[in-house]
């Protein structure tokens, strides 16, 4: 019987995206965070005394050029030298692009694979056989897994590769291969990275995608962490989920229907926080928060969104021992009173429905609005212009999402006379 | 929707109070209440009624929280109704009839999808927000879209919410601002990146360091070998110069030792052993010469001792006897006392018996014993006694009370009253309250009748009908609902007319003065020619040549004709001109063909105009004349009923309060009967209740009315209730005390069977205690004890007995002792005539002086035997001394007569040698760097002795350069590993992406912010725009109208003016003078929100269910006459819709009532 470390896309020293440092957000508690995941695999590897360990490629980011982080790789990887420990590398598209894995010595416990043609290696003491290559460019379109050799032989037979399979959603396509191709090779396991979602492709073979060993967004949401491979008489007996992370991500929806007031809201909100911290094994929480369904007290939040931001914030300091950084609240209560209804009304603020209805989309109306955010457009910097967090505020989604909060904040200001004063 | 009725049960002030809101088909409510009369709280209460209490509210001072109710009953337009009460609750908060619960949404048909702030904002207008819309209208400049938007919205805080908007807005970015946040973080990403860049550590920086790491490493490395072969060699050269004399001295001692070779080494102890040994024997030597001498000194001693006398070996029998001495004498003086005691108790034993017992003898008190052993016995059945006579006593003591008591029940029950019935006395109570208070009930009665009399009356009053109709209102012929609906429809259908043709009028009247202006403006540009013109002119012409031909031709003078018809001139001269005109006016035809025509049409279309005008004219009149016909129709109609009949569209509504009258009246009626009713049961039962006293009380005589004659009836019944329960109480308490006389004689029989029980146990217990029969309880304890003292006298006389018994055993026991030892002594005649005491003691003395020699003898001869002792002693020892010597010089190898001393010397000698050797060979070693001996003689015998010291200088010249080298050497790579390792460690290009990231998160929200508040400004300012594009001209005229009442005509209408490129709004002066809104006095422009706000009212009333529109106290600033004009047009806006008006302004109540029909104002005071 032996044990394996199965690992992927750690990204090293890859930042956080999304969080806002506000006055009581936990900075400390997550700062360095893939490179204290990092650690955390180390340990595991270590306490748990495994044979070897697998990193199916990302070591780095792409465009990643500090050399610091690469030295800080080559530590932890002297540590597992320390206890005998051998690690087994496959380059991922983002290592293929990083200058850092061109000039790194790394100790003669880590064999990184060939990225010119498939390559096998022994590890003689437990009679296993770890195939793999890596990425020799960025973006690599070829079936690698294809020309891997067919097992023949009585070891225990591994295929070490970075791929996106035959296609996961969000994630670029590299190395396509399909099960079927991976079953054909008679291989006991397939440690497969790329994707950083978890996820047991096959039992028979063993395919397996151990998903990042740190979210760095509100996208990667849920535990993360690496695979912990056990093998007895020459067959997988047990795959087991170990979570390195230290900061996990979540969205927390909170239903606050029948919530006559403000502080009802705040007190489900933190009630779904507390609850939520408590699932992360005293970790740091980084949440989004959606807050939705009918509320009377729609209108008092819609007049001033930001203040109810800030009040959320504040909650989130004291509901739970654990550090809870609030990456975003996202407001989408319903007012009790349908719109249609207020629509109908024969008053300025019917037709103030009315208008903003017949209005929407209208190419006049659009240019005033585009007109009116030219200004702040131009002085965006690239990043928010595209991608998944864009805020274009020229991009039509944007000026609808725009034209609707608009017409929320609108109405209840107009409803809650000085409210906003 | 309409509230009918609200009903403030439990909230604030309020307690059970209803307000009746149903008057008029939707009426105009003026709620009064002066200061402190809950007007605020019954305002608070509306809201709470239609959308809940709030969680904290003011008005729950008099009822708490979970009591506080208002309920209503409201009417939907289509007629439906609900009844309900709103309690505090999140949810449940309806109630319906019977505190059923409503569904949470049973509400929201009559809400129509209005929410509370939209009822409190447009349904509803108070004094403060008044001023707001009129300061607002003035800081906005009087702009037409905001006014019409926040009258047309409700929301007075338009322009402050636009200012707020841009602020926020403001706050967080600015096109060429660097403190806005969204400009700031902008800046702060530029330099982040920047940051991150200058943080990054590049690869060949690394390997550079790397590398320089290294070589420092390798530099060390040689620089560390050169410097230690330098020192080897020093070591090696110092190492020479220490060991070569030590060599040679080794060499001198080894030779010494080989001289010493045959020399015994003996211990190092051996001179002390020896000295110790030849000491010894010589001290033992003179040891057994003295104590030789001293043992036949005392051998002599003993010899001269005699043997021990007899008398010593009995010294433990003369011990013994002597120790008895004392006790065996106070023995023998003691005895005659014990013997005078024993014959007191026994006499005293025999005198209480001769008293308890005479029959029996001293000696036979055994039997006694037995009696003894039955006291307890005895004692519990005397015990017993005592109770038993007890109870005998206490049973016959409770006979005799309750006989007692029984005589005094029968004394109290005859002094009774006798008995009566007061049945009927009782059917006719409850008769009489059957009705409760009925007294009351008339009261209540008279005033409700009261109350609906004067109601019917105002009723009548109202209607305008005759006071004398009061009673005939039944036979009143009324028109019909259906003949005023045709009525209606005729009305309406001329007035539909009217406005039609008043409208076309208008259109006619306009197209008129366009046409006219058209024409006017194409004639003072120059007049157009006409087909007129032209025949006018070739008129002209052709009769200037008429007259010209006759002139010529015929000589006619023609002058007179040519002035008339052609004007002054020469004919001559008239004629061409004629011509040319004519010529002129046909070019001009021609030339201005479409101006001609132009014109042409006009006036065709003007005379058009003007017969429609005559047409419209004749259709008015004709109208005009059916109006009259319909208003003579209406009035027959109505002549039964009334000379001044209503206006036909308020004849339903008439008809509607007319049917109520008569309900009302048939109410009145109903009342007075029931009173009547009332009045006669009362005087019924007044007489049924006096009877049925005075059948019971035959003495009283009660008067009054039925509450007296209640309270009279009432009081004799509870006296003869009082009376019954007494004497049931008697004859229970008889039937008691008769109880208890039987039981305590039953008690006295069974104690007195007891007691015969006892007396047979007793003599059984008793028996043999006296002389014949059985003692009495107390005798029979006595004699219990006088038993006890004689068993115990008894007993102490044996006890006396027993001790004089031990004595005289004992003086004979110490009388044989003496005796046998006399016998041994052989000395009997010693012991003889009593005198054993005084021997005993004299040979006692004489043992002493026996055994003080005894101990003499025994010490003599002990200190003989340890003296023999010693003698042997001291002869062991000198052997043992010469045994030693002679092994010491078997040690020495040394014949019997050598000198010890001297091998001792020859031993030392050798030693010294040893040890020398060793030291110098000790030396060598540690002076040799550990290398043997032998590798150092051999290191010594090949080194060059004379070149050591000048090798060693050159060596102390270099090595101190090659360290100090080499100390640089290790600092140059301290420095470098240093730097490497600072290499390693945190990435600050990571804390610069990830403050990056952060940064940029902050910067997407801020954005998002500005960008919503940016829209919001935006789209507000197209939607006020809009909303005024669409509605400003119905709002403007109907505002106007509103407007020039409330002014008191001193504004004509409202209109719109363009200042600065956007509308502003104006009031016109009747002289037309326009004044821009913004520069109206305060007082005017608060009056103008208002008219807009009301116009705005009533066109949302037209779209769609309308809500009641709530007023708190607007009128305060208003002048009288402005005052009552904006009551009268409340009045006309309460046509629309339900107007509640809450004020605590008495003049505003006054003019509210001074309003005369149409409108229906009802005043209700809190």
């Amino acid at each position: 019987m032996f044990r394996f470390l199965h690992a992927a896309d750690v990204h090293l020293d890859s930042p956080l995206i999304g969080l806002d440092r506000y006055e009581s957000a936990p900075v400390d508690a997550v700062r360095g965070a893939t490179r204290r995941a990092f650690e955390r695999l180390v340990r595991v590897a270590i306490d748990e005394e495994v044979a070897f360990v697998l990193l199916a490629g990302d070591i780095y980011d792409g465009d990643w050029k500090d050399y610091r982080t690469g030295l800080f790789f080559v530590e932890q990887m002297a540590k597992l030298r320390e206890a005998s420990i051998r690690v087994f590398v496959v380059a991922g598209n983002h290592d293929a692009a990083s200058q850092l894995t061109r000039n790194l010595r790394p100790p003669d416990n880590v064999h990184f694979f060939s990225t010119k043609k498939p390559e096998t290696r022994l590890v003689e003491a437990f009679d296993v056989a770890i195939h793999g290559q890596g990425f020799a460019s960025r973006a690599v379109t070829e079936d690698l897994a294809a020309a891997y050799p067919v097992a023949d032989s009585g070891l225990f037979h591994i295929g070490l590769l970075h791929t996106s399979l035959d296609g996961r959603e969000g994630h670029a396509t590299y190395a396509p291969t399909s099960p079927q191709v991976l079953a054909q090779k008679g291989y006991q396991y397939w440690a497969l990275g790329h994707v950083h979602k978890r996820e047991v492709v096959s039992r028979d073979p063993w395919i397996v995608f151990p998903g990042n060993v740190q979210g760095r967004h509100a996208r990667e949401v849920g535990p993360k962490g690496c695979a912990l491979v056990t093998v007895e008489n020459g067959a997988v007996a047990g795959v087991e989920e170990r979570h390195v992370d230290v900061l996990r991500w979540s969205v927390c929806r909170v239903d606050v229907d029948g919530a006559t007031t403000t502080s009802h809201v705040l007190d489900r909100v933190a009630r779904s926080l507390t609850a939520e911290a408590d699932r992360t094994d005293g970790r740091a929480l980084a949440v989004r928060v959606e807050v939705t369904g009918p509320a009377a007290c729609h209108d008092e939040i819609a007049a001033n969104p930001d203040h109810w931001v800030q009040e959320i914030r504040a909650l989130a300091a004291g509901v739970s021992s654990a550090d809870v950084w609030i990456e975003k609240v996202r407001f989408a209560t319903d007012r009790p009173i349908d719109l249609a209804a207020l629509a109908a009304r024969d008053d300025a603020v019917g037709s103030f429905l009315r208008e903003f209805a017949a209005a929407a989309g209208s190419p006049e109306e659009t240019a005033a609005l585009r007109d009116a955010l030219a200004d702040v457009r131009g002085a965006l910097p690239s990043e928010l212009l595209a991608g998944d967090d864009a805020v274009d505020p020229h991009a039509p989604e944007i000026l609808a999402r725009l034209v609707s909060e608009a017409r929320e904040l609108l109405l209840a200001r107009i409803a809650r006379e000085g409210a906003a004063r | 929707m309409k509230i009918l009725e609200l009903r403030l049960a439990a909230f604030g002030p309020f307690t059970n109070r209803v307000l009746d809101l149903s008057g008029g088909s939707h009426g105009l409510h003026v709620i009064f209440g002066p200061n402190e009369a809950g007007k605020s709280s019954a305002l608070r209460a509306l809201q709470a009624l239609l959308y809940g209490i709030p969680g904290q509210t003011n008005d729950a001072f008099l009822h708490p929280y979970g009591e506080l109710r208002v309920g209503a009953r409201l009417r939907l337009s289509s007629g439906d109704e609900i009844e309900f009460f709103r309690r505090k609750a999140i949810k449940g908060s309806l109630l319906g009839p019977g505190d059923t619960r409503l569904d949470d949404h049973a509400l929201d048909r009559f809400l129509g999808g209005v929410g509370p702030e939209q009822f409190r904002m447009f349904w509803g207008i108070d004094y403060a927000r008044l001023l707001a819309g009129g300061r607002e209208i003035l800081e906005g400049h009087g702009d037409l879209g905001a006014t019409l938007f926040a009258a047309g919205s409700g929301a007075s805080h338009l322009g402050s919410l636009r200012k707020k908007l841009d602020e926020e807005a403001a706050v967080l970015f600015a096109p060429r601002g660097h403190n806005r946040a969204v400009n700031q973080a902008i800046g702060h990403l530029r330099d982040l990146r920047s940051a991150q860049r200058d943080a990054t550590l590049s690869a060949d920086e690394w390997v550079g360091q790397d590398r320089a790491a290294r070589d420092a490493d390798e530099r060390v490395a040689r620089l560390t070998k050169h410097e230690q072969e330098l020192s080897r060699e020093r070591s090696r050269l110092d190492r020479l110069k220490r060991v070569l004399p030590l060599l040679a001295e080794r060499e001198e001692m080894r030779r010494r030792l080989a001289d010493l070779a045959d020399v015994v080494l003996l211990a190092p102890d051996f001179p002390k052993r020896r000295q110790d040994a030849e000491t010894a024997l010589r001290t033992a030597q003179q040891h057994l010469e003295r104590a030789a001498g001293e043992l036949g000194e005392q051998e002599a001693i003993v010899a001269n001792l005699g043997a021990t006398p007899p008398l010593a070996a009995e010294t433990d029998a003369v011990n013994d006897l002597h120790k008895n001495l004392g006790s065996h004498r106070k023995a023998l003086s003691d005895r005659p006392r014990l013997v005078g005691q024993r014959s007191e108790q026994r006499a005293l034993a025999k005198r209480l018996l001769s008293e308890l017992r005479p029959d029996l003898d001293i000696e036979t008190t055994e039997s006694l014993r037995v009696l003894f052993g039955r006291r307890a016995r005895i004692q519990k059945l005397a015990a017993e006694r005592e109770r038993l006579d007890e109870r005998i006593e206490s049973a016959r003591r409770r006979c005799k009370g309750a006989q007692e008591q029984a005589g005094a029940l029968a004394r109290a029950a005859s002094s009774l009253p006798p008995e009566c019935d007061p049945e009927s006395l009782v059917a006719t109570i409850e008769e009489a309250r059957r009705r409760g208070d009925a007294e009351a009930e008339r009261e209540k009665l008279a005033q409700a009748a009261k109350r609906n009399a004067a109601q019917r009356d105002a009723a009548i009053e109202k209607l305008r009908l005759p006071a004398s109709l009061i009673d005939k209102l039944d036979e009143l012929r009324v028109p019909t609902a259906a003949a005023i609906v045709r009525f209606e429809h005729t009305a309406q259908e001329l007035d539909d007319e009217a406005r039609t043709a008043k409208t076309e009028h208008q259109r006619l009247a306009k197209t008129m003065r366009e046409l006219d202006a058209k024409i006017e403006t194409l004639r003072t540009k120059k007049a157009v020619p006409t087909e007129e013109d032209l025949v006018a002119a070739r008129t002209r012409r052709d009769d200037a040549f008429g007259l010209l031909r006759d002139q010529l031709e015929k000589g006619r003078d023609v002058a007179a004709e040519a002035c008339e018809l052609l004007g002054k001139g020469k004919l001559i001269d008239l004629y061409p001109s004629a011509v040319k005109a004519a010529d002129e006016v046909a070019d001009r035809l021609r030339s201005e063909a479409d101006r001609v025509a132009e014109l042409a049409q006009y006036l065709e279309e003007r005379a058009r105009l003007v017969t429609e005008m005559e047409e419209a004219d004749a259709g008015s009149r004709r109208r005009h004349k059916a109006v009259e016909e319909l208003d003579a129709t209406w009035r027959d109609a109505w002549k039964p009923v009334l000379a001044i009949p209503p206006q036909i569209h308020e004849a339903r509504a008439w008809c509607e309060d007319f049917g109520r009258l008569r309900e009302r009246s048939g109410v009145v009626v109903e009342a007075r009967q029931e009173q009547q009713e009332l009045d006669t049961w009362i005087e019924k039962q007044i007489k049924s209740l006096r009877v049925a006293i005075t059948a019971l009380a035959p003495t009283t005589h009660p008067v009054g009315g039925l509450p007296m004659m209640l309270a009279a009836a009432e009081k004799l019944r509870q006296r003869i209730e009082k009376e019954e329960r007494a004497r049931v109480e008697l004859v229970r308490k008889t039937r008691d005390t008769e109880q208890a006389i039987c039981d305590a004689e039953a008690d006295v029989r069974g104690a007195e069977a007891d007691v015969e029980a006892w007396q047979s146990k007793w003599s059984e217990a008793t028996r043999g205690l006296s002389h014949g029969h059985a003692p009495p309880p107390d005798d029979a304890l006595v004699a219990l004890e006088g038993v006890e003292r004689i068993l115990r006298a008894l007993e102490e006389a044996t006890g006396y007995q027993t001790r004089i018994s031990g004595i005289d055993r004992d003086a004979e026991s110490f009388s044989a002792d003496v005796r046998a030892l006399a016998q041994r002594l052989g000395n009997m005649a010693a012991t003889e005539g009593g005198s054993e005491d005084a021997w005993v003691e004299g040979l006692h003395k004489r043992l002493a002086a026996v055994l003080q020699e005894e101990e003499s003898r025994r010490q003599g001869i002990v200190r003989l035997e340890r003296l023999r002792a010693a003698v042997a002693g001291d002869k062991d020892a000198v052997a043992a001394a010469s045994l030693t010597l002679s092994a010491l010089r078997e040690e020495a190898r040394f014949g019997a007569d050598g000198d010890l001393v001297v091998a001792e010397q020859r031993s030392a000698d050798r030693r010294t040698c040893q040890s020398e050797l060793t030291r110098i060979e000790k030396e060598l070693v540690r002076g040799g760097d550990g290398a043997s001996i032998a590798d150092l003689e051999t290191e010594a015998a090949s080194a060059d002795k004379d070149a050591t010291d000048v090798r060693l200088g050159q060596i102390g010249e270099e090595l101190p350069e090659v360290e100090k080298t080499l100390s640089e050497a290790r600092d140059a790579r301290a420095g470098a590993q240093a730097e490497l390792r600072r290499l390693h460690g945190p990435s600050a290009a990571s804390e610069k992406a990830e403050e990056f990231q952060a940064t940029l998160a902050r910067l997407r929200d801020d954005v998002v912010r500005y960008s919503r508040l940016r829209v919001a400004a935006t789209l507000l300012a197209r939607r006020i725009d809009d909303y005024r594009r669409k509605n400003q001209a119905p709002l403007l005229l109907r505002a106007g109208a509103l407007f020039r009442e409330v002014t008191l005509r001193s504004f004509e209408r409202l209109d719109a003016d363009v200042e600065e490129d956007r509308p502003i709004l104006v009031g016109v002066r009747p002289d037309g003078t326009r004044v821009p809104s913004y520069g109206m006095s305060e007082g005017t422009r608060d009056q103008l929100f208002f008219a807009l706000r009301l116009a705005a009212v009533e066109a949302s009333c037209a779209g769609g269910e309308p809500m009641p529109f709530v007023v708190d106290d607007v009128l305060v600033q208003f002048d009288d006459d402005r005052g009552a004009a904006a009551l009268r047009v409340l009045a006309d806006v309460a046509s629309h819709t339900q107007v509640v008006l809450f004020t605590h302004h008495r003049h505003v109540r006054v003019g509210a009532e001074a309003l005369t029909a149409p409108a229906v104002v009802v005043v209700h005071e809190l």
